[in-house]
């Protein structure tokens, strides 16, 4: 069975992207536009993993973030996040939210499909 | 009887231990094992260098003369010790917050660190101590002579005083001494350990030996201490003198200030004090000591009086009396006793002389002279060193000089209280200094000039009468025969006793004139901040006198300055503390207030305030003291209420320009903090199209299995999102031009509603696209309003695309319409859609207000942040109005044009 | 409590003071001997123990209390 990845983002040209990259590199991939509607979109399927944008509508990333480390259920979710606005105070925020790696935009494909494997394995071993 | 050289070899050997003793402690105190010799004992033991020889022996002799007066001079300075609480305690605590290195530096630093304060108590001092340290040489000598004159006149305790040499070798020894463990610190925050272990031994040994004779006297030779009093002298010393008359009076109280004024008492017991604690000890301790060593002084004396033959100098019956027992080991005991006290007192006092010297007269002259160059690191230390040393030479050289000339007169034998009277004189300026806020630089100046010619003239000046000289006459008849002159009897004053007499007319006229001074006189500010400092120390906080001075210096200038003065081994320890750790002086920020002062008090503590000031003073500029600073620590009292009234004026104004200045600096952080806000805006609105654009774009490039199809699209994107890219800078570009100036609008009187009209046609295509219905409502005709007429063209364009594009509404709607209102005219563009969530950020750059917008839709958010500068350039105004309806409604508003 | 004992100090100041001044130093000054000792010499020293004695409690007190700042 592939393994499925949730991608948290209100581009669609980015949400667009990264579903072909990720579809190409054997996930199963889906996506949710903001922030709210990764809570019923994780209950309905556990992602192995989520790639979650930091700005994002209704429940900016952190706020997701904070909301699933404090879920019994969801706190085991690797998380990769992604941010556009590449500033240091925000990396240190997510990782003490527990953030399982941070992205910087622009990415490389190459970047995030390496990341992706190595998070969704970890977490499988 | 013993031989002179036996003594000589004892004495020698005591100096030898003398030495061994400082070296042991000094070196242990290197080594940090110097806990016994910071224990309050030691320290208490070491103020007894209040007893001099000149009280060892001269307190029996005193005794014999004015039976109980002698005990007033040990009583006062115990009354001072159990009140440490209020005089003692305070004096320690400046002492240690303000690095104090002596007496003449405590008051010239509490009087705005006056240089002429400090020369004037360092003279005063010298020429008080001088005469002093001749007495112990004289002491000194005089008991060699008799210790080890074989003949008859030896128990007479009277000499020819012909042989000076026993007094000019412990002048040599004692000079050694001093130089070699006195001046191993400069600092005075860092202590003599050797001297001091050196004294407190000296104590112990004299208190031991006085006791031994005591004990010897009472019960070895009298029998018990009942019988003493049984002897005939008794009763005549202790009915007929003049007990608790004007003289008792008069000493007890000069006892108490000389045990403060004193420059050796104030060099032991604020200077090298190393804790406040130990002042507590002390308190009952010292006092607990004088009164040991009084214990047996009128016993001595009563039993001296009545054995030995007639004529006998009662000064030398602790001598005496043991040799007239034959009890030799007990007399050497009690030489080696009076020999301790002379060599204690000269090595203090020369320390604490030499300090002032060096500080307050070599040091600030030496920075005058022209040709002498001190500019390579640690001159001035060195300078210091060998000032320090040579003043410690010539102050026992003058003593030595002194007593050789004195020897054969009686000039030296009234020098002990005649010096108290004379240090007297710092009292008005040092405990008024501590105490009262308004006591002045020149109040303190004047009075001690006054009480100190006064003592010259009424004291000093008498004691040095040889009979049948014209000196004896000048103090018998006045000068030119002037009666009301006489210098023991001046204006008059007749039926006190010279001491009593001279006392009066210094003390009295240095303290009015003291006050009335300071009262006439305005304080500097430095003036008023010290005062401030020392009279509220328990109350202010440390070091709290940074904020006040607010000066600025170059970084290299102070380190220059500090390593002229400490060497550079000290400077860099104490630049890296300051600097925490980095000393690269290219690299430190300028020193701050607080590091300036920081650095001055850490001089002042090497070579006085007086002269520390004035070298920072040289590379720190701008030096201005804060007026509401000094309030805040001067508060609560009448003449500050007083003084900030006169203030007030000129602190109202500058309060005001602060604030403006407060204001204007908000404003420019609030823009600052505004633009880093847009920057990192900038950088995300323009990073998501690049991410896109990188990740099709290496799509394209590394997949091989691509449908045209797919290609296709990815390039479609990829061209979607450099358009993106550029309208996004083209946007941001003019919104920038738009907020900087009104450059781009064209201002005219122009009629608005073919505008409208022309802008409502524009959108028809877009609107039909969307199935949207653009309707145009009420409408104004015949109106001018003063405008761009294609700058408004491209505002309404705006709103209308967005209330099309945005509005999810099953049927939606959007409307024109337009008003003349309280003079001015809007223009109203509605929609049914779904709002705006965030009402009051919807003009923020890059700030989507609407909740929701379809793919592929995205703008740039800056859009209605240009609309609504534009028309704000144009005099108008763009704004959200707040409806009960569902949807959006924008509202334009223009000023109408003047017909 | 310091104050408490700081009044206290104040107090033993002055009539150690007082003591030893006259008048009431001079009520003592009698041709009496006690215990083969003049009357005035016991006074003095007697006075001169006291306060020491006083002095000591006192600053063990201080001690026991809030000490005064070290350096």
């Amino acid at each position: 069975m592939t393994k499925h990845i949730l991608i948290a983002e209100d581009e669609p040209y980015i949400v667009e992207s990264l579903g072909f990259v990720l579809t190409h590199a054997g996930y199963t991939v889906s996506a949710v536009r903001d922030g709210q509607a990764v809570f019923s979109a994780v209950s309905e399927q556990l992602p192995a993993l989520l790639i979650l944008d930091l700005m994002l509508p209704n429940k900016n990333g952190f706020e997701v973030l904070k909301q699933l480390r404090s879920d019994s259920q969801l706190k085991y979710i690797p998380v990769m996040m992604l941010t556009a606005k590449g500033q240091e105070q925000d990396k240190n925020t997510a990782e003490q939210l527990g953030v399982d790696a941070f992205m910087t935009k622009p990415f490389s494909n190459r970047e995030v499909v390496d990341c992706v494997h190595a998070l969704v394995s970890l977490d499988s071993s | 009887m013993l031989s002179t050289n036996f003594v000589l070899l004892t004495a020698f050997a005591y100096v030898i231990v003398l030495f061994l003793l400082a070296f042991i402690s000094d070196s242990m105190s290197r080594r940090g094992k110097d806990t016994l010799l910071r224990s309050p004992l030691i320290y208490t033991l070491s103020i007894s260098v209040y007893c001099t020889s000149w009280t060892f022996y001269g307190a029996v002799g005193s005794a014999a003369r004015n039976g109980l007066e002698f005990a007033t001079i040990y009583l006062g300075p115990t009354l001072v010790f159990i009140g440490w609480w209020f005089l003692l305690r305070k004096l320690v605590r400046i002492g240690h917050e303000h690095r104090i290195t002596s007496i003449a530096d405590l008051i010239s630093s509490r009087f705005g660190k006056s240089t002429t304060l400090a020369v004037l108590v360092t003279c005063i001092a010298v020429i008080g101590t001088t005469p002093y340290i001749a007495l112990q040489l004289k002491a000194v000598t005089t008991s060699f002579e008799v210790v080890s004159n074989a003949t008859q006149t030896g128990i007479l305790g009277v000499t020819l005083g012909e042989d000076t040499r026993a007094g000019f070798w412990v002048a040599v020894a004692m000079a050694v001494f001093t130089i070699l463990f006195g001046t191993r610190n400069l600092d005075a925050n860092e202590h003599n350990p050797g001297v001091v272990a050196a004294i407190a031994f000296e104590a112990l040994v004299k208190l031991l030996a006085i006791i031994s004779v005591g004990l010897f006297v009472v019960f070895g030779i009298a029998g018990g201490i009942d019988q003493v009093f049984e002897y005939v002298p008794a009763e005549t010393l202790l009915q007929h003198s003049d007990n608790f008359g004007t003289r008792w009076i008069n000493l007890l109280f000069l006892s108490g200030i000389a045990i403060i004024c004193l420059p050796r008492q104030f060099q032991i017991t604020v200077v090298e004090n190393s804790n406040e604690k130990h002042l507590r000890t002390a308190s009952w301790a010292f006092p607990l000591y004088l009164f040991l060593m009084s214990l047996f002084v009128l016993p001595i004396a009563i039993v001296g009086l009545a054995v030995l033959p007639a004529g006998s100098n009662p000064d030398m019956f602790v001598l005496t009396l043991p040799m007239w027992a034959d009890q030799e080991a007990l007399a050497l005991l009690a030489f080696i006793g009076g020999f301790s006290s002379a060599t204690s007192m000269v090595i203090v006092a020369s320390i604490a002389l030499s300090v002032m010297i060096s500080n307050h007269i070599v040091v600030p002259l030496a920075l005058r002279l022209p040709w002498v160059q001190l500019d390579e690191s640690g001159d001035i230390k060195q300078l210091l060193l060998i000032s320090r040393r040579i003043s410690i030479g010539l102050i026992l050289l003058f003593g030595y000089l002194y007593f050789s000339f004195s020897a054969r007169s009686d000039a030296l034998a009234s020098i002990g209280l005649i010096a108290f009277v004379g240090v007297a004189q710092f009292s008005p300026a040092l405990i008024g200094g501590i105490f009262w806020r308004n006591a002045a630089a020149r109040g303190a100046v004047a009075g001690l000039s006054v009480g100190f010619i006064l003592w010259m003239y009424t004291l000093f000046l008498p004691s040095l009468a040889i009979d049948g000289g014209y000196l004896s006459s000048f103090v018998a008849h006045g000068p030119w025969g002037l009666k009301w002159l006489r210098p023991q009897a001046l204006f008059g004053l007749e039926g006190l006793d010279p001491l009593t007499h001279a006392t009066f007319w210094c003390l009295e006229l240095n303290t009015i004139v003291f006050v009335v001074v300071s009262m006439w006189t305005k304080q500097s500010p430095l003036e008023k901040l010290q005062s401030a400092l020392f009279v509220d120390v328990f109350r202010n906080k440390r070091h709290s006198g940074a904020q006040i001075l607010q000066r600025r210096a170059a970084t290299k200038d102070l380190f220059r300055l500090t390593q002229r003065i400490l060497g550079p081994k000290e400077t860099h320890k104490l630049f890296a503390e300051l600097t925490g750790g980095t000393i690269a002086l290219n690299d430190l920020p300028p020193p701050d207030p607080r590091f300036i002062d920081h650095v001055e008090r850490r001089l002042t503590g090497n070579i006085g305030a007086a002269t520390a000031r004035a070298l920072v003073s040289q590379v720190a500029t701008g030096e201005s003291i804060s007026l509401d600073e000094i309030i805040s620590l001067v508060d609560e009292t009448q003449q500050v209420v007083e003084y900030s009234q006169r203030l007030e004026q000129q602190s109202n104004q500058l309060k005001l320009t602060a604030e403006k200045l407060r204001k204007a600096n908000l404003k420019l952080q609030e823009l600052d903090s505004q633009k880093d806000e847009f920057l990192s805006q900038v950088s995300h609105e323009v990073r998501t199209p690049m991410t896109s654009i990188r990740s099709f774009a290496e799509i394209l490039q590394n997949t091989d299995e691509l449908s045209p199809e797919q290609q296709q699209r990815f390039v479609k994107i990829i061209h979607e999102e450099s358009l993106r890219l550029t309208r996004l800078l083209d946007e941001i570009l003019e919104i920038s031009r738009l907020e900087q100036s009104q450059l781009g609008i064209n201002l005219q009187k122009i009629d608005p509603e073919p505008v409208i009209d022309r802008a409502i046609d524009s959108c028809r295509g877009l609107a039909q696209t969307s199935n949207v219905d653009l309707t145009s409502g009420h409408r104004e005709q015949s109106l001018f309003v003063q405008s761009d007429g294609d700058r408004l063209h491209q505002v309404i364009i705006n709103l209308i695309t967005n209330a099309v594009k945005y509005n999810t509404s099953n049927d939606p709607v959007v409307r024109i319409e337009s008003f003349i209102r309280d003079e001015h005219f809007e223009i109203l563009i509605s929609d049914n859609g779904p709002g705006i969530s965030d009402a009051d950020r919807v003009f923020d750059k890059f700030s989507r207000g609407r909740s929701e917008y379809p793919a592929g839709t995205v703008g740039t958010g800056l859009g209605l942040a240009i609309s609504r500068q534009l028309i704000i350039n144009m005099n108008g105004n763009l704004d959200l109005v707040d409806t009960d309806m569902n949807g959006a409604q924008f509202r334009i508003t223009l000023p109408l044009a003047k017909h | 409590m310091v104050a408490e004992t700081s009044g206290r100090a104040g107090l033993l100041l002055c009539m150690g003071a007082l003591c030893l001044l006259p008048p009431i130093a001079l009520v003592f000054d009698k041709p009496i001997n006690v215990f083969g000792i003049p009357l005035v010499v016991l006074y003095v020293f007697g006075t001169w123990l006291t306060l020491i004695v006083l002095a000591k409690v006192l600053s063990d007190r201080f001690q026991d209390s809030d000490p005064p700042q070290a350096q």
